[in-house]
């Protein structure tokens, strides 16, 4: 099962149990599990073809597991209609009708969700104004741009006031000011309104930026999840610090550093005396690699005139686990 | 914040589809067209039967039935078009998830497009009194006409549209959903193209009978060009009638299966 | 004259002395087709109701009766084909009972412009070598009416499609503004 925090007798908002998928024989999906507490982001990360957008089908109803079980908001998946009434969801690529106004589509699919014609309309007009759209509700949504579209859609997800919310690929195809919007929706639906937000993602630094906990697929598995910064420290790529001596102590200093455990190798930069690059081992902890480095450097007597530890990468750590995965 | 209580059953639901299907059709205009191009085909046709000074008293009751059985035929065509469209159709689009993802279930989703798709049959009857009153009314077949026309035309339409729903929720090409229909149509049209001698014995009979295309018009043909009463011929309605009720009833009972990407997820 | 030649004469007399009436032999059954009426006259298009009267004067009851329908133009060179103008032109009218009679009415639509004679046939079908009873004839006189005009055509053609082009048009419109 998964590993998020548990907090005694709150059911997570997603429970995912040994979930598998296959079409026509061929697995796309094998034993996924995990869970996600009410009001968190979790990150789905994986590269082309790891079943992510299979992952979030199947939660969304769209598709039937061919083995394990789910629920999602607390209803069993096999009340796929119960279900719905609780979710919004984002598709990757969602097409839209060019011949509604934006209030129009909006208003249509507020009454599927029950909402009589004018709570539908007061509904759509509130949420065109949450993304920012409101002076577009009545023009066509032929006329909307790319970005324009894809709030459109986080209109559309939000209008029923789903508690768990799923998002895939919501940044695909925009440009830096969409993208930026489109974060700052996530992250203020999920802080103001306590939304459970499921978000399909190719790109690492959207998911370092908002997502609270992380899952990596890879060929249908779960490689890993956890926080960004566990998952980037348990499979990171070596960590760097970079640090600076007096440029006598330098010789000394690096002998030092070679000598510990956990440090891998230190070179020194050829055009700065004193300059020296240590890279540690990617399970070192941050805390520890500063107290080792900084700390048996003092006791020695040598002075540490700067020391910077680059911030673990996510993207390092995904590229070790798919790579990993690979070989 | 809670998430809408909606209730345990949507009986609106199909309404709603049925709602905005309706507006995007007939306000968005594509309705519009082809009920233009549909009138435009009926005025062609008529022009040439009535433009003839010689056309005797038999000879206008035929073009009556020639207009009407032609209304049905192209009504009924309209109508399947538009119910073939219906899901494949937004599959291509990639507007049937945000529809699927709605809490109204499938069946209502389904009856919401067919009474949309319907709505072209009603359009097209409507559409052909206008041409049927300038025929009919010298030869005193009016009414019967525009009745009979409507009778035929929505049993045809209803299980053409029918049918046509079927194919659209199981494959996930539009065009693969328009090709079946129409090819559908243009075998149950076939046989009023063959010989009156392929027509006649028990097989031709038999065939023309069960077809409920060939059937239907064969009842308008007797109704109105040869004077016959009502019921005199209702037996050749009983085809049309049952393919009308049994597709529906099948298009009803696998409407809960749609899915994404047809009948088998892919 | 001779007494042989004034009896034949006198037997013709009689035998055309019923005038509207057809007969059959005299031995057992004796059919005979009555009609109420021996012109019409009507316009294109009106249907128009004839009644029959079949009458057994025999003894013996007429089984398996069955009366039709027949029209023909008295007109060289107009076709006429009876189904056009009646769909029900064949009664099976059972057993008719000696001294017994049966009322039959026959509808027909005048499809056809010109003038018609139209009678009525009985048959007994276990008897049909002593030949059909023919009823006497109806003779329709149908007068042509101008049912079609021709020249109304265009502006309906051209309204409907043009109308709706309309339509199409300002709906599309208002939809882009």
């Amino acid at each position: 099962m998964g590993t998020g925090t548990v907090t005694p007798g709150v059911v997570p908002a997603v429970q995912v149990e040994a979930v598998g998928k296959s079409f026509d024989r061929a697995p796309v999906l094998e034993d996924v599990s995990f869970d996600v507490q009410a009001g968190q982001v979790l990150g789905i990360l994986g590269p082309n073809g790891a079943g992510k957008t299979t992952l979030i089908r199947i939660l969304t109803t769209m598709y039937r597991p061919s083995s394990g079980h789910f629920a999602v908001a607390g209803v069993d998946g096999k009340r796929p209609r119960e279900i719905r009434r609780f979710i919004g969801v984002l598709p990757e690529s969602a097409g839209y009708p060019r011949i509604q106004t934006g209030g129009e589509y909006l208003t249509y699919h507020a009454r599927l969700f029950g909402l009589s014609r004018e709570q539908a309309k007061d509904a759509a007009r509130k949420t065109l104004e949450i993304v920012h759209l409101g002076d577009r509700a009545g023009s066509l949504i032929a006329t909307y741009s790319r970005g324009m579209l894809q709030r459109l859609g986080i209109a559309r997800v939000l209008i029923s006031e789903p508690r768990v919310v799923f998002l895939d690929e919501p940044t695909l195809g925009l440009d830096p000011a969409g993208r930026r919007h489109v974060l700052d929706t996530i992250r203020r639906i999920s802080a103001e309104d306590g939304r459970t937000i499921l978000l399909s993602t190719h790109v690492l630094a959207d998911a370092e930026e908002i997502c609270s906990r992380i899952l990596v697929l890879n060929r249908g598995r779960v490689a890993a999840q956890g926080t960004v910064a566990e998952v980037s420290r348990r499979f990171g790529a070596d960590r760097h610090a970079s640090l600076s001596l007096p440029p006598e102590q330098a010789e000394a200093g690096t002998a030092l550093l070679v000598s510990l455990t956990g440090v891998k190798r230190v070179s020194a930069a050829a055009d700065e005396p004193g300059a020296l690059t240590v890279v540690f081992d990617g399970q070192t902890d941050p805390d520890r690699a500063i107290r080792l480095v900084v700390g048996s450097l003092l006791d020695a007597g040598i002075a540490v005139r700067s020391f910077e530890l680059d911030r673990a990468r996510l993207s390092d750590a995904f590229l070790a686990i798919t790579q990993d995965d690979a070989r | 914040m809670t998430a809408i209580a909606a209730p345990a059953r949507s009986p609106a639901g199909w309404s709603v589809v049925a709602g905005r299907e309706l507006r995007d059709l007939w306000a968005g205009g594509r309705a519009l067209t082809l009920s233009t191009v549909y009138s435009l085909f009926l005025s062609i046709v008529v022009y040439l039967l009535a433009s003839s000074t010689n056309l005797n008293f038999l000879e206008q009751r035929e073009s009556v039935t020639l207009t009407a059985q032609l209304a049905i035929a192209v009504g009924a065509l309209l109508a399947m078009i538009l119910a073939a469209d219906a899901i494949s159709g937004e599959r291509e689009r990639s507007t049937l998830e945000a529809t699927l993802l709605s809490p109204v279930s499938r069946r209502a989703l389904v009856l919401g497009k067919l009474v949309a798709a319907f709505s072209i049959w009603v359009a097209a009857w409507v559409i052909v009194i206008p041409y049927i009153w300038f025929l009919g009314r010298g030869v005193d077949i009016v009414w019967e006409a525009i009745a009979c026309t409507f009778v035929v035309g929505t049993l045809l339409a209803a299980g053409l549209m029918a049918f046509a729903m079927l194919v659209s929720i199981a494959v996930d090409s539009n065009r693969a959903s328009l090709s079946v229909s129409l090819l559908v149509l243009l075998a149950l049209l076939a046989p009023t193209q063959l010989p009156s001698s392929a027509q006649s014995g028990w097989a031709g009979e038999s065939l023309y009978r069960l077809n409920p295309v060939t059937a239907g018009e064969h009842y308008v043909g007797k109704l109105l060009t040869n004077g016959h009463d009502w019921t005199q011929d209702l037996d050749w309605l009983v085809s049309p009638a049952i393919a009308a009720v049994a597709l529906l009833v099948l298009t009803a009972v696998m409407a809960s299966s749609l899915t994404l990407t047809g009948w088998r997820e892919r | 004259m001779s007494r042989r030649s004034l009896a034949g004469l006198m037997a013709m007399a009689a035998a055309f002395a019923t005038a509207g009436v057809g007969t059959a032999g005299a031995a057992g059954p004796e059919l005979q087709v009555e009609v109420d009426r021996t012109l019409v006259r009507t316009d294109l298009g009106t249907t128009v109701s004839v009644r029959t009267v079949t009458r057994n004067a025999g003894d013996l009851a007429a089984a398996d009766t069955i009366l039709h329908l027949n029209i023909l133009s008295l007109e060289r060179g107009t076709y006429v084909d009876p189904e056009d103008w009646s769909s029900d032109r064949t009664r099976y009218v059972g057993s008719v009972a000696a001294g017994g009679s049966v009322d039959t009415t026959w509808r027909v639509q005048a499809v056809t412009s010109g003038r018609f004679a139209l009678y009525v046939t009985a048959v007994q079908s276990g008897k049909l070598a002593a030949g059909p009873v023919n009823g006497p004839a109806v003779e329709i006189d149908v007068a042509g009416r101008r049912t079609l005009d021709p020249d109304g055509v265009l502006p309906l053609a051209v309204a409907i499609p043009a109308g709706l082009a309309l339509v199409s048009t300002a709906v599309r419109r208002r939809r882009r503004a």
